[in-house]
């Protein structure tokens, strides 16, 4: 139930999301109840998005103000996006595209396919509830698959393996992206589908322009594939709206983080990681995302030019390094109200630059901005490729963001990051920039716990931070069994 | 079986990186280039006066320094190199050309330059290879091209040509010896094998550590011996071992003291593939590009699963495998997912398998007796049950 926030307005924006989210929700099954009752059968993680509204709970536990509406609202948007991904399961999948997360979906928006996310359950659930992937895991690792690899595939695999993940799709699309697990998981579906599949590879020195001009190759015979495949025909005009609408969104993307730079920030935490993670990666370049952009981009100017900050009381400045930790969702709302942190950008949103923007101009220019866009995109851009294009970002966003510290989520799955620990440490110490690493896994809160997660991070504010909490009685936490 | 005295020879060149015939090459004024994957064409390396050496960390231990840059979750192959290579092991390379093969070997390759290693050696170079992980024509082309970038590279440090006629030579002379090679490898075909997979294994890990043209010689002596010997009789079951990285025979011989002889070595350092004839027309580094890329086994091929299971059933077929070792090494991705695939499929066509989890160095040899021991039985019991009900 929704508890008493102190203030009308605040109740009221509280109030308005829980039933915007739930009469979303609420759309899908008018669509067709059938299919959806048979849905919740072939697919029964579906339950669990119904806690939604329980994690806008946990985000938003002793928010107030901007803060708490821009919360909602991303929560309220991922909703809606996932009621779009939903519908093309729920009302058949034969003319469905199965795609990797990190494929261009650009192009499937262009060609105007249907399409779900193989990781869709594997980013979502966990959020939702960190103990309700555990079956998965367990399952693919009873397969055969060691329990070492990284949760995100490997969640993945195990839905796959239960047999929740629509199998009898038109076509499977993936690539080498955000890594190699994940590149390999694809393997494994392949050979269970029996679908066509066409795999794009995402080359490893993607800054030359050699490998770049590849790649566009690539996404040329990805569209011919599609087009042979689909029936469905390519709209190079369709292709040009939706890239416009990047670029805008790109555009208010970067005035976003001049506006976190700033002494008062009015945006941080999930609010700035959730928003890149769904509108740049998992559905970008649609109209209600960068009608999403729009909207929220005047409340935070709003609260920019009132210097209302996005914290009550904001104590530090800070940049989180690695994927945050999924299993523990709601993780930031902790930062803020134990430590008074605010993370104020992060490395998943941070690889979109002012060369990010593409041109429009011809369909040539408009591929090799959209390869251009990818290769750089969330993990994409830092966990692969040269050496140089993991740790000069980090530096540069301490610098820009103006940070006390940096946190380092050191996901023990992630084999690229964890090879750069050792020289981040050295080049962190030679710097004199403080810098927290916690260990954890990504999407699996039986290696590390959040109270092992939160006591890492308490360590470093007491003893290099020397910080007292805000709130001594967040220290230690049972929530184990919790959502 | 009686030891054959040509395999001491070999032998004795697997004990460091620099072994007796490095030194001897670099004493005539010849530079060894490092590399570390399949992936990086051996011809490559073998222009003008240069030679390959692929990386191995021999007798490797504690790798403490290297788990401080890459983490303990990062291969222990990778890890050993980097440890190697800060103690120095590595210091008479004159280059190295790495492969953007799979992450942990890419990462352990990037810290050779990001921790100045080979620092104010003259004329020392690195070149990272973008080999793609699929096979379609711009790919091809593609790393074509990069090739030629690496052989500037090697041209302009080494003051040798780089020409397409001294390529086209290398790949003459690299072909020329793995015809030999390959004579030796269809010894393990017949039904009593006259070379032991030991013995097999340590041809093919100095055939990749030492320059090839100071092999030739006792190469073929080892052939005309292994082609008079009298085949073997006295082993259980006959084995192939796939897998990643794996090149210390030891391992091998461990698998045959317990009465498995290993016919088939699909592994990194193995034969399977390794020994195919390189297309000598056309353009040579085009022909590398296609070659290297088409004939990789490794699970980082993103559109050769099905070919990979494919091959492996032929081969195991051509070398009268009874059974499968499917050795994968630990915290490696690729071949966990492999496995995940692949194991089930051979299991179901019949052919016994036995899936383990190892590391780079030589350790756990009581669990892996154990393990290879139990599978020999489950082998023998299973040809017995047919013979029975046959």
């Amino acid at each position: 139930m929704l508890k008493y926030r102190g203030n009308i307005r605040d109740q009221w924006v509280d109030f308005k999301y829980w039933g915007l989210n739930w009469l979303a929700i609420l759309g899908l099954v008018a669509t067709n109840p059938y299919r959806v009752v048979v849905s919740l059968f072939k697919y029964p993680w579906i339950y669990d998005l119904l806690k939604t509204n329980n994690l806008v709970k946990r985000y938003n536990e002793g928010r107030s103000g901007t803060a708490l509406l821009l919360s909602n609202l991303n929560v309220h948007r991922v909703v809606q996006g996932v009621v779009r991904s939903l519908k093309n399961i729920v009302h058949g999948t034969k003319d469905t595209v199965l795609a990797n997360c990190m494929v261009p979906t650009e192009i499937y928006q262009a060609m105007d396919l249907k399409y779900f996310m193989t990781e869709l359950p594997a980013a979502l659930l966990p959020m939702e509830d960190q103990h309700t992937c555990d079956k998965y895991m367990d399952l693919i690792e009873n397969n055969g698959l060691p329990g070492d690899t990284c949760s995100y595939p490997r969640i993945t695999a195990g839905v796959f393996a239960a047999g929740e993940i629509p199998r009898d799709v038109k076509v499977l699309i993936s690539n080498n992206l955000p890594c190699e697990a994940g590149m390999a998981s694809y393997g494994y579906y392949e050979d269970n589908l029996n679908v066509p599949a066409y795999r794009l590879d995402i080359p490893y020195n993607f800054k030359d322009e050699d490998a770049l001009d590849l790649f566009v190759e690539d996404m040329r015979g990805m569209i011919a594939f599609l087009e042979k495949h689909t029936g469905h025909r390519m709209d190079w005009d369709r292709l040009r709206e939706i890239l416009t609408r990047y670029n805008r969104m790109n555009e208010l993307e970067l005035e976003r983080w001049e506006m976190a730079a700033s002494g008062t920030p009015p945006l941080a935490n999930e609010n700035i990681w959730i928003t890149h993670f769904w509108n740049y990666n998992i559905d970008p370049g649609n109209s209600e995302s960068s009608a999403w952009y729009e909207e929220t981009h005047k409340i935070i100017r709003k609260a920019y030019e009132r210097k209302e900050p996005a914290l009550k009381d904001l104590r530090f400045r800070a940049v989180l390094w690695n994927p945050p930790t999924f299993a523990y969702a709601h993780f930031w709302n902790w930062l803020e109200r134990c430590w008074g942190i605010a993370c104020l950008n992060d490395m998943e949103s941070f690889g979109h630059f002012e060369d990010m923007f593409i041109d429009t101009s011809t369909n040539g220019t408009m591929l090799k901005g959209l390869a251009r866009k990818w290769c750089n995109a969330t993990m994409a851009r830092h966990t692969r490729g040269p050496m140089e294009n993991y740790l000069p970002d980090l530096w540069h966003m301490y610098e820009k963001f103006n940070a006390d510290f940096i946190l380092v989520a050191g996901h023990i799955g992630c084999r690229s990051s964890s090879a750069m620990t050792g020289v981040m440490k050295e080049q962190a110490q030679k710097k004199g920039i403080p810098f927290c690493i916690f260990d954890y896994e990504l999407m699996d809160s039986r290696v590390c716990s959040h109270q092992g997660i939160r006591d890492q991070i308490s360590n470093f504010m007491f003893n290099v931070m020397k910080a007292k909490p805000l709130d001594e009685s967040l220290l230690v936490i049972d929530d184990d069994s919790e959502w | 079986m009686k030891k054959l005295k040509e395999m001491e020879f070999f032998e004795g060149l697997l004990d460091s990186p620099r072994n007796p015939l490095v030194d001897e090459a670099l004493s005539q004024g010849r530079t060894a280039v490092g590399c570390n994957c399949y992936l990086v064409p051996e011809p490559l390396l073998s222009m003008g006066g240069a030679f390959p050496v692929r990386l191995r960390a021999p007798g490797a231990g504690s790798t403490e320094l290297a788990t401080h840059y890459l983490s303990p979750f990062i291969c222990s192959y990778a890890r050993s190199i980097l440890e190697n290579a800060l103690d120095g092991a590595y210091d008479f390379l004159g280059g190295l050309v790495f492969a953007s093969s799979c992450t942990h070997i890419t990462r352990c390759g990037q810290h050779f330059d990001q921790l100045d290693i080979h620092a104010g050696r003259e004329g020392f170079f690195t070149h990272f290879l973008d080999t793609p992980r699929k096979l379609y024509e711009p790919g091809f082309a593609f790393m074509a091209k990069d090739l030629r970038r690496a052989a500037q590279k090697m041209a302009q440090s080494c003051g040798m040509d780089a020409g397409d006629e001294a390529l086209s030579e290398a790949i003459r002379r690299h072909n020329a010896f793995n015809a030999l090679l390959r004579r030796l490898s269809d010894l393990r075909k017949e039904e009593h094998p006259r070379i032991t997979g030991t013995e097999f294994h340590t041809v093919m890990v100095a055939s990749k550590t030492a320059p090839k043209d100071m092999l030739l010689g006792p190469l073929k002596k080892l052939v005309a011996a292994a082609e008079k010997r009298e085949g073997i009789k006295d082993f259980r079951a006959r084995v192939m071992v796939v897998g990643s990285i794996f090149d210390n025979p030891r391992f091998t011989e461990l698998i045959e003291e317990q009465g498995g002889l290993v016919v088939a070595d699909r592994y990194c350092f193995g034969s399977l593939p390794g020994l195919e004839e390189i297309g000598e027309e056309g353009d040579p580094y085009e022909s590398l590009a296609r070659h290297y890329l088409t004939t990789c086994e490794c699970p980082r091929m993103m559109e050769k699963l099905k070919d990979r299971e494919g091959s492996l059933k032929r081969w195991a077929g051509e070398f009268r495998a009874d059974g499968i070792i499917f050795e994968t090494m630990k915290f490696c991705d690729l071949w966990g997912y492999e496995a995940v695939s692949g194991v089930p499929k051979l299991r179901d066509s019949g052919m016994p398998v036995v899936r383990i989890e190892r590391e780079y160095a030589f350790v756990g040899e009581g669990q892996l007796r154990t393990r290879v021991q139990a599978f020999i039985e489950l082998i023998e019991g299973k040809r017995l049950a047919k013979a029975l009900a046959g």
